[in-house]
């Protein structure tokens, strides 16, 4: 569906001086400020994946989902959306895609939502027909009919993202770009959006890239991520597999009935593993370990504890995504 | 609310911070700012060359008591002169008003007004250096090169900066009354493009006022626009004789002070509006 | 097409309630062009009163140019003022991206975002002088007269558009050229009067440069004395073509080179 071919963007700007002066100097001079936000990225997405896009402030995720959008042309390599090259078809393309970025709405300020709606059906040349059975379903799944005939600058955040992905929609597009399309919205609103997404997916097919600060978001939406540092994509794969190859740690709470009795216990010691294998955290009525699972076995700690006091509950949790994120970020791949 | 009296040294420390600003943001405008000075002037040059064209087709050389040379200082001296007067506020308080700030303004230990006025003040200054000195210089130059011209007394010079300064607070406070308008309506820019139009010509911009019939100028005697710039431009171009140079600057001190009751006035009004109603 | 035509129609229908729902600001800007026009004719009558004509053209005819001069000026205001956004903030403010992710004419939609009342305001001042002008017989109204004029306004009002749209897409290159094209826009001030008056580089830059004196002058001369049809009108068709052309095919190329925002 989408394929990516070493794709560059470069944004070039004049060499900025501070000062009076140095904005006269500024005028004569011929010095440019290069930054390579994409730099030769490359991968392929398949029809009715939902693909996570990861990447810090600046990473170059929107100005690479920019470019399959038709908004920026690549200054190297190319890429191309159902079979199009966005940038030299832009409305070819626009058709096929829905946008909703985050921030920034795509609807009209000041019309009712009723009549936005009424405007894409024209925009995108959708059929009467089409254009009821995707209102009904988007109206049972994003649920918007309580604010429809509100003027679109008078509805909240939540109602107004909803109407946005709605919007975006409307047409039935092959594949629907989300720029963090859950920023600042309280759980509730959240979970719908994300429900309305997996629904729309799995009745439509639809190719769904996402870009969030979220990672949640991803763990609950997405099977494959994409993570983008510097302009490069640094991994590429299952959420599962990366899992796999980062997510050596595991976490294990145990519920204990007498803290005090391990308090003389060195850890470190016992299982001979360093800070970096092991941390151990002690609360209230309950102690943590973080470790390594190819260096220690659970049965070893719990039998350990056991050995001291009785152990009321037990609680496994594996790693966060969020947390290998970080990790690659800090130490790389 | 009680408030101490401030000493006027204290207060101009007060206020002083907010002239320095607003001198401070224009020149952060730099290029786009003097574009548009520059295409504020097209308007200035049109008239120059239709009074030229006048002058060719009339059959005497003075025309309603103006040579085309008092003509064309009168022109650039208005430039001049109502650049210097253009206070803004209007847009001040629009703005705030549109961006709900007005509230939180108000609640600062800070008078609203001054502080208004010393923005202005910045306004003024900066407008002083550009575009006032330079196309005062080009005009002077220009008129002694081509009629050998030289300008006004330095005396002459120091009543029209006078006057002008009369001008400013009449303006200012004018203006002031004028921006409460954007309690009632968001179109700002509008308001003030109206506003510029009625007084551009009124004030005598376009068009010195003796050209208007004389009824007419029977009826300006009694309306503040003569001397928002009208009155400094004609001290300068000595068209007027010494006892009416007083008598003048004596109906902008006038002025002044009946504009600073209404605007007191209104403001009384205003503010309780929005104490009620809240910003 | 069709398609393009219903949704202007709905954007018109939009607009249209949308003055209804804000009437004060709608007058305030009507009254606010109206004056700022009106106040040049006021000029002339005041000064007519010393002078038999102004470089031989009457007064009657000078009010015609004027009346004239706004028709074009104000339907273009009416009807493309949202070109101003591109200058000011589209680009440099990235909002540009949503008129590229539709799949219409980015141009169009440019231009469907806003209609601007205010420009009323002027098309009044124009057609109530050039109807004085009909009335005191300054013109004759001829079945050809009739179609000149509209065919002269609406080119001259794409020489509007075309002079807004070329200046405002610098911005693609330059994030904000409001100041330029407050420059460029501010020249047809000029075109208001016979470019006799004007020294000549002032009458060179309107008729070659920025030419502002096709929109207005030279066709409100053409109707005033009947001569030259091929050097006024005639060529003002010509200059709106090729000033679109150029224009348009600047914004193109602007399009390949905008960067959004947020980088």
């Amino acid at each position: 569906m989408i394929h990516v071919e070493n794709m560059s963007k470069e944004f070039i700007s004049p060499k900025k001086y501070p000062g009076f002066k140095g904005a006269i100097k500024g005028l004569f001079s011929n010095e440019k400020v290069r930054k390579l936000a994409v730099d030769r990225i490359s991968f392929d997405i398949d029809k009715g994946e939902m693909v996570g896009y990861i990447g810090s402030n600046g990473a170059g995720k929107s100005t690479s989902i920019k470019m399959m959008t038709g908004i920026l042309t690549p200054t190297d390599g190319f890429c191309t959306v159902n079979g199009i090259v966005p940038y030299e078809h832009r409305q070819e393309n626009a058709a096929n895609i829905g946008v909703v970025f985050g921030q920034r709405t795509q609807l009209w300020w000041d019309l009712p939502l009723s009549e936005t709606f009424s405007i894409l059906k024209e925009v995108y040349n959708v059929s009467d027909v089409d254009y009821k059975e995707r209102m009904d379903f988007l109206q049972e799944v994003l649920g918007f009919d309580s604010f429809i005939h509100s003027t679109v600058r008078t509805l909240s955040l939540g109602q107004r993202m909803r109407a946005d992905l709605a919007a975006a929609l409307l047409h039935n597009p092959k594949v629907l770009y989300l720029d963090e399309p859950t920023i600042g919205l309280d759980l509730v609103v959240k979970d719908r959006i994300r429900q309305a997404i997996k629904e729309i997916n799995a009745q439509y097919e639809t190719t769904v890239i996402l870009t969030t600060h979220d990672l949640s978001d991803i763990e609950e939406l997405c099977e494959k991520i994409m993570i983008i540092d510097e302009g490069k994509i640094i991994y590429n794969g299952t959420i599962a597999q990366i899992k796999d190859l980062y997510g050596k740690r595991r976490m294990l709470t145990l519920d204990v009935k007498e803290i005090q009795t391990l308090s003389d216990l060195n850890f470190h010691n016992i299982f001979q593993l360093g800070e970096d294998k092991l941390q151990v955290k002690k609360e209230q009525s309950s102690i943590t370990f973080n470790f390594d699972k190819d260096s220690l076995n659970i049965s070893h700690i719990i039998s350990k504890v056991m050995e001291k006091t009785a152990v009321r509950d037990i609680k496994m949790q594996d790693t966060q995504i969020t947390e290998i994120v970080k990790e690659i970020y800090k130490h790389g791949i | 609310m009680e408030q101490k009296k401030q000493s006027l040294r204290q207060k101009f420390r007060i206020y002083k911070p907010f002239t320095v600003c607003r001198i401070q943001e224009q020149l952060a405008y730099k290029w786009s700012f003097y574009l548009f000075i520059f295409s504020s002037l097209f308007c200035v040059f049109v008239v120059y060359y239709l009074w030229k064209a006048i002058y060719n087709s009339s059959s005497s050389a003075t025309i309603n008591g103006f040579t085309l040379n008092e003509m064309i200082v009168y022109i650039f001296m208005s430039f001049i002169t109502s650049n210097l007067v253009r206070v803004g506020v209007t847009r001040d308080i629009g703005n705030e008003v549109v961006e709900g700030t007005i509230a939180m303004n108000l609640i600062k230990p800070i008078h609203y007004q001054t502080r208004l006025f010393f923005s202005s003040l910045g306004n003024l200054l900066f407008r002083f250096l550009v575009p006032g000195i330079p196309v005062w210089l080009i005009l002077t130059i220009c008129q002694y090169q081509t009629a050998g011209q030289l300008p006004p007394s330095p005396f002459t010079i120091l009543l029209y900066l006078l006057s002008a300064i009369l001008s400013f607070g009449i303006m200012f406070l004018f203006d002031f009354c004028f921006g409460l308008l954007a309690f009632y309506t968001t179109y700002i820019w509008g308001l003030n493009l109206a506003k510029q139009a009625v007084l551009s010509f009124l004030t005598g911009q376009l068009i010195p006022l003796a050209f208007f019939p004389t009824s007419v100028q029977k009826i300006f005697e009694f309306l503040p626009f003569a001397s928002m710039n009208y009155t400094p431009v004609m001290i300068y171009l000595n068209k007027m004789p010494g006892e009416r140079v007083f008598f003048s600057m004596g109906v902008q001190l006038v002025w002044l002070v009946i504009l600073y009751l209404v605007a007191h006035g209104l403001w009384k009004r205003v503010t309780k509006r929005i104490t009620i109603l809240g910003g | 097409m069709r398609r393009y035509l219903h949704l202007y129609r709905v954007f018109a229908g939009q607009f249209m309630k949308s003055l209804i729902q804000s009437k004060v600001d709608f007058l305030i800007g009507l009254i606010g062009f109206f004056f700022s026009q009106m106040f040049g004719i006021i000029f002339l009558s005041l000064v007519f009163k010393q002078i038999p004509n102004l470089n031989g053209w009457t007064f009657e005819q000078l009010v015609f140019i004027y009346g004239f001069a706004q028709i074009p000026r104000g339907i273009d205001h009416f009807l493309t003022d949202n070109i101003w956004m591109l200058a000011m903030r589209y680009v440099i403010r990235g909002e540009f991206d949503r008129f590229l992710l539709r799949p219409i004419n980015p141009f169009f939609q440019l231009i469907c975002d806003r209609f601007q009342a205010d420009a009323l305001g002027e098309l009044i001042v124009g057609f109530v002088l050039v109807g004085v002008s009909v009335g005191n017989h300054t013109v004759t109204i001829t079945v050809g007269n009739v179609v000149l004029f509209v065919i002269s306004v609406l080119t001259g009002a794409l020489i509007y558009t075309a002079i807004k749209l070329l200046f405002a897409s610098l911005a693609f290159w330059i994030k904000d050229s409001i100041a330029i094209l407050q420059v460029a826009y501010e020249t047809s001030d000029f075109a208001k009067y016979p470019i006799s008056i004007y020294a000549k580089p002032i009458r060179f830059l309107l008729t070659y440069m920025i030419p502002f004196a096709f929109v207005a002058f030279f066709p409100a001369s053409y109707f005033l004395t009947g001569k030259n049809l091929l050097t006024t009108i005639g060529a003002e068709v010509l200059i709106a073509f090729i000033a679109w052309l150029l224009a348009y095919a600047v914004f193109r190329k602007g399009l390949t080179v905008y960067e959004s925002a947020g980088n």
